[in-house]
């Protein structure tokens, strides 16, 4: 493009601006020569510029980077610092595991004692059943005792006999000895039959059973009332046999019931309870409808 | 970019930026952050900056930090910034001349002072100014003209005023 008086000022600044080719430049100095009149105004355009100056930045001591600022340990040596079982111990007891331990723990200690205040009440229960045992046998000895003063029952082989078979029923009941229950109930039957015959026959039967002290003694005294007496000691016997038959019915019965789901018992009872509820609550909805 | 070639960009190219930055906002501590935030960024990212375009990029980040500290700090007058820094010139025949010069940059908006500075001072092209204030290569150059003008009518003025 040629410099002319409209265009003059561009080529100027950008001659001031070092922005022009060797050519351009050539061209601006030519036109100035041409026109000496437009020399002022490029030397006033020229007084823009700025000189450089040396201003100095004294703080480069802060931007230096030094060596010894970049350096690293090896990494084997780092390896050798990391302390790897601390970490593991540190992170098996985190707090959440804890808090997971000690839930286990209560509720194993939950169960325990479910399992131990489920097995009790049994064991109170067999006890009460041979504490009355006992006291009724010792009652039964009281009445022996006042019918007959004379007879040392303490002593008497009779009377042990007797005690033992009210006592063996109740301990096999709750010791588990595999004694049967049958056979116990066939030695009451006998004793009936021996009273029976004591009442029918009674000097046959003194004969028979001579051996026997108890029968001696009882024969001797008054053969018709003691076989009253032996018939309610029987009877007392054969009461409690029941009575102890009902508390093991009841117990196994019970026992039944318990519906256990790996570790946990359920009453069968109550749950016995909820399903007749449900079942009602059905029939009443299957009687609306066929209503 | 090893730390010995930072080291030498911190030679060649921190009186530049930081007279760029002193003769723009004419407060020195200022300038210092400014060129201290420069190169902490040169270093962050040296690893992506061409050895070629350093200080281009040296300058660039100067450049936005000075806006954004301008931006923050409007309160500051600019005047007289060119006095604070007299020690730092070097004082000849047209000292005179010069005074009248600087009082007439820092009537301008810095724009185009940075325009002048960077042209004048570091002899950047069009395009490169243009690359570090985000502008087009005919937009430093219309704006650039623009400034020397204004700047030729001020020292027309203000010799008349002295004379």
């Amino acid at each position: 493009m040629k410099i002319n008086i409209q265009n003059y000022e561009t080529h100027f600044l950008s001659y001031i601006d070092n922005e022009l080719s060797a050519n351009e430049r050539l061209a601006v100095e030519n036109f100035i020569i041409e026109n000496p009149g437009y020399e002022n105004e490029l030397n006033s355009l020229k007084q823009t510029a700025l000189a450089v100056e040396n201003i100095i930045f004294e703080n480069k001591s802060s931007l230096y980077r030094l060596e010894a600022m970049e350096a690293s340990l090896p990494i084997a040596f780092k390896q050798n610092l990391y302390r790897e079982e601390a970490k593991l111990v540190k992170g098996f007891f985190t707090r959440p595991r804890i808090i997971g331990i000690a839930s286990l723990a209560a509720m194993l200690l939950l169960l325990l004692s479910y399992k131990i205040y489920s097995t009790n009440p049994t064991n109170t229960l067999n006890e009460i059943v041979q504490n009355n045992n006992k006291e009724k046998i010792n009652k039964n000895r009281e009445d022996i005792a006042r019918i007959m003063p004379n007879l040392d029952i303490e002593n008497k082989p009779s009377t042990k006999y007797i005690s033992n078979t009210i006592d063996k029923p109740a301990h096999n009941l709750f010791t588990n000895e595999n004694l049967p229950l049958e056979k116990e109930t066939n030695f009451n039957q006998q004793e009936i039959k021996i009273a029976e015959n004591i009442n029918n026959e009674p000097d046959k039967i003194i004969n028979s059973i001579a051996s026997e002290t108890t029968i001696n003694t009882i024969t001797e005294n008054n053969t018709p009332s003691i076989t009253e007496q032996t018939n309610t000691i029987i009877n007392n016997t054969n009461n409690q046999n029941e009575e102890q038959e009902n508390y093991n019915k009841i117990n196994t019965e019970d026992h039944d019931r318990s519906i256990y789901i790996a570790n946990f018992e359920i009453d069968g009872d109550k749950l016995r309870g909820i399903s007749r509820r449900f079942n009602a609550i059905f029939k009443k909805n299957r009687n609306e409808k066929q209503k | 970019m090893t730390v010995q070639d930072f080291n030498n960009c911190v030679d060649n190219y921190s009186d530049g930026v930081y007279r760029f930055i002193v003769k723009n906002i004419g407060h020195e501590a200022d300038a210092q952050d400014i060129v201290q935030t420069a190169f902490e960024k040169l270093w962050i990212n040296r690893e992506k900056v061409e050895a070629e375009k350093v200080k281009s990029y040296l300058f660039t980040v100067a450049y936005h930090q000075m806006i954004d500290h301008i931006r923050k700090d409007k309160k500051k007058s600019t005047t007289d910034n060119f006095e604070e820094v007299k020690g730092h010139t070097n004082t000849s025949s047209n000292a005179e001349l010069k005074q009248i010069l600087l009082r007439a940059i820092n009537e301008l908006n810095p724009t185009q002072k940075s325009l002048v500075l960077l042209k004048d001072y570091e002899g950047y092209s069009y395009q490169e100014i243009g690359e570090i204030m985000n502008l087009s290569e005919s937009q430093v150059k219309v704006y650039l003209h623009r400034a020397r003008l204004i700047l030729k009518g001020k020292l027309i003025h203000l010799e008349k005023m002295s004379a």
